[in-house]
């Protein structure tokens, strides 16, 4: 009886469908799960370490990081190895607005934003007219002064010897955060950014940059301002870069210099390329894999403790393995596995229920 | 106009465009957003609809005779129950063949038979339980009052029904009326914005006409360009018509694509003028835009080799050629908000139509590597179309394709021609498409003009066969 109005029922307006086809989806569920283990953390004794909600607040901020740098390389064509250099910066500049202004932290991003974009409108305007190694270089060259003028003794850097005592940020000018709660601000910081990369990819400009990385003659023809998406391309990747650093400082508390390397630069760049460029869940996969996977996986496995540099050996073998199967990066392998997956499904049913008549 | 773009011009070419750009956009706006409130209501109403029938199941039960009753739900019941038993039949099938390979067929035979048995057995006794749930003997006859009582549930359901549609289609109206009125109100103020831009930009260049004939839409004058030491055009003097299918030929390395190159910018030429008479019937000097700005003027133009996007599918990649049209700042782009969602849906509703006027309609969804190329010829003609072209540019565009593709791409050329009032000017090596296809024909040779004349007339011109074959004749 009850199943006579189920069939007068639109299939598509089925709730269950209707959510997980919503591209955001997979992202609320990973949100989640993330709360659960911050929220483990902070009530129970023992299940969750500190290690690992740090080695997750380090690998959410990388991801930021590399959302940015993921526009640029899969979505223009570009590439920098000045990650490191601009996320100093806006450490700097963060931890600066936090230390003596100690502002709410919305202004602080507001802040930083704004002096990326300076930044990333001269970056832009610097590797105007190089491709490929030359802007490489170009972009190495300028993180490196920028590195370089950290490290000259000055009260806003603090010199070589790092920067500290920066407070915890605070949230609409009363609610103070500690460091479990600047896990959730991280959190969230994480999630209006990857639907912020979402939304552009999906509109004119995203498919104006990838007009412009593949075929520059016919986005000229239609309208499309090589220059200017240029630009545009290197400000959106300063601008994650650099609230990435502030995210950063807030968590940490304060900055060395010497953690902007090119070593980081390079970090960041494998993580993109090795979760595929220009896929937003290739690159949380990826910067799991070069910055989360060591502090919050392997550093419990008794093995690994015991071994210090195996875990290093570890991801340098994972990541060859996954770069030669897989040159198209880990998207690819989930791609693959979804694929892999619904073939067995139909394998089966073929073999238990015949070919379909 | 002046040798260079006074800034106060670009000035006012760019206030002028962009009320164009924002009239094209409410060209479409209004029937777009008629679009989404239908889809709204009909949801809306299908939701309202299975509400409705669901609370009147109860009342049509007690008010239908039990022998109707009970005989309806019984055959619905088993129904189901067979539905059921589908899948379940597919696999002792299919297990009785793989078994019969391996145990032979009378031993699977007997596995088969007896599980489709117990099968049937569940029928009957499935059957048997429904007999003793809606019994068809010894029926009685539901009251007056619950006939009545679901009689009038039925009324208030369609009237309630009925209420909503209409209050629906007032709002509906209302709306649309609104919006109309909002687009007619923008509209004016645009049109008045166009006109002032408009004519300053006339006063402006009050000597071009002189000029340039008044039916002539492309005037290229005295062009050279030159590659270091390589004169690819030389002297070059050209006139296209309005609205006339103009062909360049030549033999290898004549100088055409250079020719393209130097009227859409991508080179810039040596010396001489190329006078475009633009959207608005204004003569423009083309060397004085620059490459991306010339789309804006109304020529759109093809590659030789397809240029298309591989990463986004045949619809983005039309879209990507309405990109002047979108007046979203990047605010909007990361927001999405709701004046990006009206320009998207705006462009989706004119991609569809161009890829329908195309035959490409079912191609929409698909990544375009893979097709096949005759389609992708087509799909980058209608990435052109997107662009609201006055003249296109076609380099080559039976490059690469067989016959009965090239007969369809005449067919598009001289539609496209028709139905969007363009001028086409086009690069071809195949002769049958130039001389089925083309109004007038230029032949060039190492950068200079041989003939301009009907294709027919071309055909016998000495000069030109001499160009092609002059050295067969030699020999």
């Amino acid at each position: 009886m009850k199943n006579y109005y189920k069939d007068l029922r639109d299939k598509a307006a089925n709730p269950i469908i209707k959510y997980t086809r919503n591209p955001l989806f997979g992202y609320v569920i990973l949100a989640l799960v993330l709360v659960v283990i911050q929220l483990l953390f902070m009530f129970t004794d023992g299940i969750i370490s500190l290690t690992i909600s740090k080695a997750i607040v380090q690998t959410m901020i990388y991801t930021i990081v590399c959302l940015g740098l993921s526009i640029l390389i899969g979505r223009a064509g570009l590439t920098s190895l000045g990650t490191a250099g601009f996320m100093g910066l806006g450490a700097y500049i963060a931890g600066n607005i936090l230390k003596f202004a100690n502002l709410p932290f919305i202004f602080v991003v507001i802040g930083t934003a704004a002096a990326a974009v300076i930044l990333g409108v001269v970056v832009g305007f610097i590797s105007l007219r190089v491709q490929g190694r030359a802007l490489l270089i170009i972009t190495l060259a300028l993180s490196e002064i920028l590195i370089e003028l950290f490290k000259t003794p000055n009260e806003f850097t603090g010199g070589a010897s790092g920067f500290t005592g920066v407070p915890f940020p605070k949230l609409m000018m009363f609610i103070q955060l500690n460091r479990e709660t600047t896990y959730f601000l991280v959190l969230v910081a994480l999630f209006i950014m990857i639907v912020l990369t979402l939304n552009i990819i999906k509109s004119p400009t995203g498919r104006a940059m990838l007009t412009m990385a593949s075929s520059p003659p016919a986005a000229q023809a239609m309208g499309i301002n090589l220059l200017k998406y240029r630009i545009l391309a290197f400000v959106i990747a300063t601008v994650y870069a650099m609230i990435g650093g502030a995210l950063y400082v807030a968590y940490v508390q304060g900055a060395s210099p010497y953690s902007w390397t090119l070593l980081l630069s390079l970090n960041v760049l494998v993580a993109v390329v090795l979760g595929g460029v220009g896929s937003i869940p290739g690159v949380i996969m990826g910067s799991f894999v070069i910055f989360g996977l060591d502090l919050a996986v392997l550093k419990n496995i008794a093995f690994f403790q015991k071994y210090t540099s195996a875990s290093v050996i570890f991801s340098g073998l994972l990541i060859i393995i996954i770069i030669i199967k897989y040159p198209g990066g880990l998207a690819r392998l989930l791609r693959d596995i979804n694929v892999g997956v619904k073939k067995l499904y139909v394998k089966w049913r073929v073999y238990r229920y015949g070919q379909e008549a | 106009m002046g040798r260079k773009l006074k800034f106060i011009t670009r000035f006012w070419i760019r206030k002028r465009d962009k009320a164009y750009e924002k009239l094209v956009f409410n060209e479409k706006y209004a029937s777009v957003i008629e679009a989404q409130i239908d889809a709204a209501t009909e949801k809306k109403l299908n939701k309202l609809q299975y509400k409705a029938k669901k609370r009147l199941y109860p009342l049509e039960i007690a008010a239908t005779p039990n022998a109707v009753k009970h005989k309806e739900l019984q055959e619905r019941a088993m129904t189901q129950f067979k539905e059921k038993q589908v899948m379940p039949r597919r696999a002792i099938q299919q297990t009785y063949l793989r078994k019969s390979k391996r145990i032979g067929e009378q031993a699977a035979g007997v596995y088969r038979d007896r599980k489709l048995a117990k099968l049937d057995r569940a029928i009957e006794g499935y059957q048997a339980a429904l007999d003793a749930k809606y019994p068809m003997e010894n029926t009685t006859e539901p009251t007056r009052e619950t006939v009545e009582r679901y009689a009038k549930a039925q009324r208030e359901e369609d009237a309630a029904l009925a209420a909503f549609s209409r209050e629906r289609e007032i709002k509906r109206n209302q709306r649309l009326t609104a919006v109309q009125e909002k687009i007619e109100k923008e509209n004016v103020h645009l049109q008045r914005v166009f006109d002032k831009y408009q004519s300053l930009l006339e006063d402006a260049d009050a000597d071009e006409p002189e000029r340039v004939a008044s039916d002539v839409i492309l005037n290229i004058r005295d062009m050279h360009m030159q590659f270091e030491g390589v004169k690819a055009v030389d002297g070059l003097t050209l006139d296209v018509k309005k609205g006339e299918i103009f062909g360049l030929i030549g033999p290898n390395g004549a100088g055409k694509t250079t020719l393209f190159n130097c009227i859409t910018q991508f080179h810039r030429p040596t010396a001489g003028k190329v006078y475009y008479r633009d959207r608005f019937d204004n003569v423009v000097n083309m060397t004085e835009y620059s490459v991306h700005d010339v789309v804006k003027t109304g020529i759109a133009r093809t590659f030789q080799n397809v240029e298309l996007v591989w990463y986004l599918t045949v619809l983005e990649n039309l879209m990507v050629g309405a990109h002047t049209f979108f007046a979203s700042n990047l605010f909007d782009q990361f927001v999405h908000t709701r004046r990006l969602k009206d320009e998207e849906e705006v462009t989706k509703a004119q991609a569809l139509e161009v890829l329908e006027q195309l035959g490409l309609l079912e191609y929409k969804d698909v990544w375009p590597g893979g097709l096949p190329y005759g389609i992708l010829k087509r799909i980058e003609l209608a990435r052109t179309l997107m662009t609201r072209p006055r003249m296109i540019i076609l380099d080559e565009p039976a490059a690469g394709l067989n016959d009965k593709e090239t007969e369809d791409l005449a067919d598009i050329i001289k539609k496209i021609r028709d139905e969007y009032a363009c001028t086409i000017f086009l690069v071809e090596h195949d002769m049958n498409l130039v001389m089925s296809v083309c109004d007038r024909v230029c032949a060039i040779s190492f950068g200079k003009r041989l003939a301009v004349d009907t294709p027919e007339k071309i055909q016998e011109n000495r000069l030109v066969q001499e160009a092609y074959l002059g050295e067969v004749e030699e020999a």
